[in-house]
């Protein structure tokens, strides 16, 4: 993190070099506060843009500039850990100011960088994407954008459709909070991808482990939080265009982003942003998969009040997509199966084309939510969210029914809607002798309405939970505890045999966390959390019942299963010096009753041919394994990076590996920065190689075929900041898959059919706008 | 009255949360379960040429994939050195009256095709019989030919095809797919 300062100084240097001028003469000096906390920050950045002088605060969050002229200014203020922040200053005389920056989310002030290098995250393992990182992986969707933190990767069906794995976990085990609501949709599906817009974030969070207390039931491998940048908190309006070309799929992405404050009405701010995405047919090294397009359209829309000790904010989002399923890849029965498979590249090609036919996927994601924070001097911070969403699911087969009347009808072969109602109230509390912590209560409700298929029934339910951390800081020492309670009650609707059932659940259990951090201000950190989380089973866990469509599988769900439980620990080590970082990862992630598909011989015999047959069961499961990553400045501005993640997971009961799990990965990174020149900043190079080996631990009964061979990919990249008329525009240039590599993934499903994505190169252009 | 504010936002926290637990709209009961159109039932009526006997074998899964096992596995008994003329149905017998595929496929010909393979050493021969509108076979009429008695399987397929059916029989989705015993005796 400290680097990430040195850096900036070292870019921001030369401006304020060159700028001064003799004839100013005043003095802008102040101090850099949290908002809500009050504190100094420590080497925030502080950029003024008119004069372009840039600088760093000091430990104490003090800065100052000197031969400043008359005039108005507009001063930017960032902070590790914070968004980068607007504040206008008028000029006459020498001002001492005090600049307060504003954690706009509650959610995250337990566990996000402050102030100091890592103190104040808690005793979690947390990873970050914002800034130039986040800029750098624009366009892509939420699972592929994360794939560059170690531990992470994504479960995949082809490019479009992209799932985050933490640890080895995905689906119902990891928990994605939309702007502070947590995403309910029909997560269960290994080809539902999240219905978030990235171009929404400001920041991605992903806490790796299970951090149950304090985001309820589910997060067992982890959270990944999605964050909107702050509301503007200064008068006036600002804009920015992002846009982003894509050549494998000949398509792109454009988004738009416009906030403002009025000077007339001062506590109201405003935001409104939107995304359009159109991409072609996917490209692997020596044919196009057919019907991989697809289209997105997504806005979002904030308005925020604030004054004095209160603030509320009223947030609405839209996100929409038509998604096209590769035609290869959607199977009548086994024997298409088998054919496919014997076939090395896939049985219908074609050129290119932008045209989704069937089969496809439509999906709409709505999210309302209010958040209120009320801030007492005496007591604390008390916030109360209420969030509405409703998810539409519509998936169409490739085959229409056979009747002309309702195959005009062009209804999907699978239909599903949610809706989902969440509530949360929190209080957190001053520091008090050290102790610092929030208690809180969240409830929701959910009904879920299948149609056109009976694979998963309606059901509703309504689960509430309560929760206390408290966290003790003493010098080096950071000692954090939670304790949660939650309650689950489902009631399940099917027809069997043309009769109602109608079937009750009920699920209670605790979560607690224990962890500590020992934190040294130069060199070290470490810290280490044992925590223990669970999950109701799913709904598909309990009650799927037939043919997945697609898939080609029969499979069946158990209504009996019982809770899923973790327990887990994790070791972090964090080391750095002028020179390097360091950092390494250990866990340990015991899970009871750990929920599986388990195939099932013979394969069932139906009219469209034999179908493979699996059954949800459940078993006691181990997983473990290793991130580290190694940044070293061999001279100055040339940096070199190696991460690696390691994974291994057993079957206690069976004795034998859990299969769909993580290949071995190492990664390294050679990056450049070049001085500045005229209008060019931050001018920087980079190349990545990236190794994915065989999983080799793998049953070849279990599965339809071997899993993939290694294989290697190399990338480069090159961008830049460019002072254009006012504003600073920046863009980059990126090629992934330079050698055309003809690769398939494990954890894509389309490697049973096709290669995987061949080179592709993505234009990037960022352009701020202030009005 | 910053306890005032303290007791407003306690109040609206309140009714958030009773908000919550008492819940909204009741559509909890599923749909007559909508299934999708099913194919319940294969029969293949061999019509003997000669002496007029039809001969009608099925396969028979009324709740389709999944669910209960098929009611009706029939072995095909063929008299040898006969010619029939093998006229293929298909039905949705999940709904009252039973509904007949076969000439939805029919109207659909151009998209569709029945494909029929013999296994080695069964002395049965199966030939095409009808077009559709592009003059490419369907496979719903066809001509059999029954040689020295013999046992074997014969594979019923039937391929959606939309746009691409060249009589190519690994391209496009089955819709049906079941192996008959055969016995010629």
């Amino acid at each position: 993190m400290k680097l990430y300062s040195i850096l900036i100084i070292a870019i921001f240097n030369g401006i304020y070099l060159q700028a001064q001028n003799p004839d100013c003469i005043f003095s802008l000096s102040g101090r850099v506060t949290d908002l809500k906390h009050e504190e100094p920050l420590a080497y925030a950045t502080i950029y003024i843009k008119e004069s372009q002088l840039a600088t760093v605060c000091d430990e104490n969050g003090k800065f100052a500039f000197n031969n400043m002229c008359a005039g108005n200014f507009t001063v930017y203020i960032s902070h590790v850990g914070c968004a980068t922040d607007t504040f206008f200053v008028e000029m006459s005389n020498s001002l001492f100011r005090e600049f307060r920056l504003n954690h706009q989310d509650e959610e995250l002030t337990a566990i996000v960088v402050n102030e100091q290098f890592n103190s104040y995250r808690g005793t979690l393992t947390v990873d970050y994407i914002e800034g130039a990182a986040l800029e750098a992986i624009s366009g892509k969707t939420l699972g592929a954008a994360l794939k560059g933190v170690t531990g992470v990767n994504s479960i995949q069906t082809g490019s479009s459709i992209s799932k985050p794995v933490i640890h080895g976990l995905h689906s119902n085990r990891i928990l994605i909070m939309n702007n502070g609501v947590r995403q309910e949709g029909q997560q269960w599906g290994n080809e539902h991808g999240p219905e978030i817009d990235p171009f929404i974030a400001n920041k991605f969070t992903v806490i790796k482990g299970a951090a149950a207390v304090k985001f309820g039931s589910d997060a067992m491998g982890g959270v990944i939080i999605v964050d909107a940048a702050d509301m503007p908190d200064t008068a006036g309006v600002s804009a920015v265009i992002q846009m982003v070309g894509l050549s494998n799929t000949q398509g792109g992405a454009i988004a738009g982003m416009m906030q403002g404050k009025p000077k007339s009405f001062n506590p109201i701010s405003w935001r409104i942003q939107g995304s359009l995405k159109k991409e072609g047919f996917v490209k692997t090294p020596n044919y196009y998969l057919v019907n991989t397009s697809y289209n997105e359209a997504n806005y979002s829309i904030t308005t925020a009040y604030h004054k004095n000790d209160f603030t509320s904010e009223l947030y609405y989002s839209y996100f929409h997509t038509k998604i096209g399923i590769f035609a290869a890849s959607h199977i009548g029965n086994l024997t298409d199966l088998e054919t496919a498979f014997a076939s090395d590249t896939p049985l219908i090609t074609s050129g290119f084309s932008y045209a989704i036919g069937r089969p496809y996927q439509l999906v709409s994601h709505y999210l309302v939510k209010s958040k209120s924070v009320y801030h007492s001097d005496k007591l604390g911070n008390f916030i109360a969210t209420v969030a509405w969403q409703n998810n539409f699911r519509s998936e169409f087969d490739s085959r229409l029914p056979y009747n002309d009347s309702v195959a005009a009808l062009n209804l999907p072969s699978l239909y599903f809607e949610i809706g989902t109602l969440t509530a949360e109230a929190e209080w957190q509390h001053h520091k008090v002798n050290n102790f610092s912590g929030s208690v809180g209560i969240s409830g929701m409700n959910q009904q879920n309405v299948t149609r056109y298929s009976t694979f998963i029934p309606n059901f509703k339910n309504y689960s509430g939970g309560v929760f206390a951390l408290e966290k003790y800081q003493l010098n080096k020492w950071t000692l954090e505890a939670g304790l949660r309670y939650d309650y689950r009650w489902m009631q399940a609707f099917y027809y069997e045999n043309n009769v109602l059932q109608t079937t009750e659940h009920n699920y209670s259990n605790l979560s607690w966390n224990l962890g500590t951090t020992y934190f040294n201000k130069k060199h070290t950190s470490i810290n280490l959390n044992v925590s223990s989380a669970w999950r109701a089973p799913a709904i598909s866990e309990l009650y799927s019942d037939g043919l997945h469509h697609g898939a080609a599988a029969l499979e069946y769900g158990d209504p009996t299963l019982k809770t899923e439980r973790s327990i887990q620990a994790i070791f972090g080590l964090e080391y750095e010096t002028q020179k390097m970082f360091f950092d390494v990862g250990i866990y340990n992630n015991f899970m009871r009753n750990f929920i599986y598909l388990q195939p099932s011989l013979p394969p069932e015999l139906t009219i469209r041919g034999a179908f493979p047959v699996f059954y949800y069961q459940q078993t006691d499961a181990n997983i473990y394994g290793l991130d580290a990553s190694w940044h070293y400045y061999i001279i100055e501005p040339m940096l070199f990076e190696i991460k690696t993640s390691l994974l291994r997971a057993r079957d206690l009961i069976n004795n034998k590996w859990v299969v769909m799990m993580p290949a071995d990965k190492i990664e390294g990174e050679l990056t450049y920065e070049f001085k500045d020149f005229g209008k060019i900043e931050q001018l920087n190079a980079g190349v990545t190689v990236t190794h994915v080996f065989k999983q080799t631990r793998t049953y070849a009964l279990e599965d339809y075929v071997e899993a993939p061979d290694a294989y290697t990919l190399a990338g480069v990249s090159v961008g830049s900041e460019i002072h254009f008329n006012k504003t600073m525009l920046s863009w980059s240039v990126e090629a992934e898959n330079m050698f055309n590599v003809a690769y398939r993934d494990y954890l894509n499903r389309f490697r049973y059919f096709a290669d995987d994505m061949g080179r592709n190169i993505t234009l990037r252009i960022k352009i701020p706008i202030i009005i | 009255m910053k306890t005032n504010k303290l007791f407003i936002f306690s109040i609206a926290t309140a009714i958030i949360g009773l908000t919550t637990l008492t819940g909204c709209k009741d559509e909890e009961v599923p749909d007559v379960v909508n299934e999708e159109e099913l194919i319940t039932t294969v029969s293949l009526a061999f019509e003997n040429t000669l002496t007029g006997d039809i001969s009608t074998f099925s396969f028979r899964d009324i709740d389709g994939p999944g669910g209960t096992a098929p009611t009706q596995f029939d072995t095909i008994r063929l008299t040898a050195d006969s010619d029939f003329t093998l006229t293929t149905t298909l039905l949705n017998e999940s709904v009252s009256p039973a509904e007949d595929i076969t000439v939805e496929v029919a109207e659909e010909g151009v998209d569709h095709q029945f494909f029929y393979t013999v296994s080695a050493g069964l002395n049965l021969t199966i030939a095409y019989n009808d077009t559709d509108a592009n003059g490419n076979p369907v496979g719903i009429i066809n001509i059999a030919a029954t040689e020295g008695a013999s046992t074997g399987t014969i594979t019923v397929v039937l391929k959606h095809q939309p746009d691409i059916k060249d009589g190519n029989s690994a391209t496009g989705d089955t819709d049906v797919e079941v192996v008959f015993v055969v016995e010629i005796e």
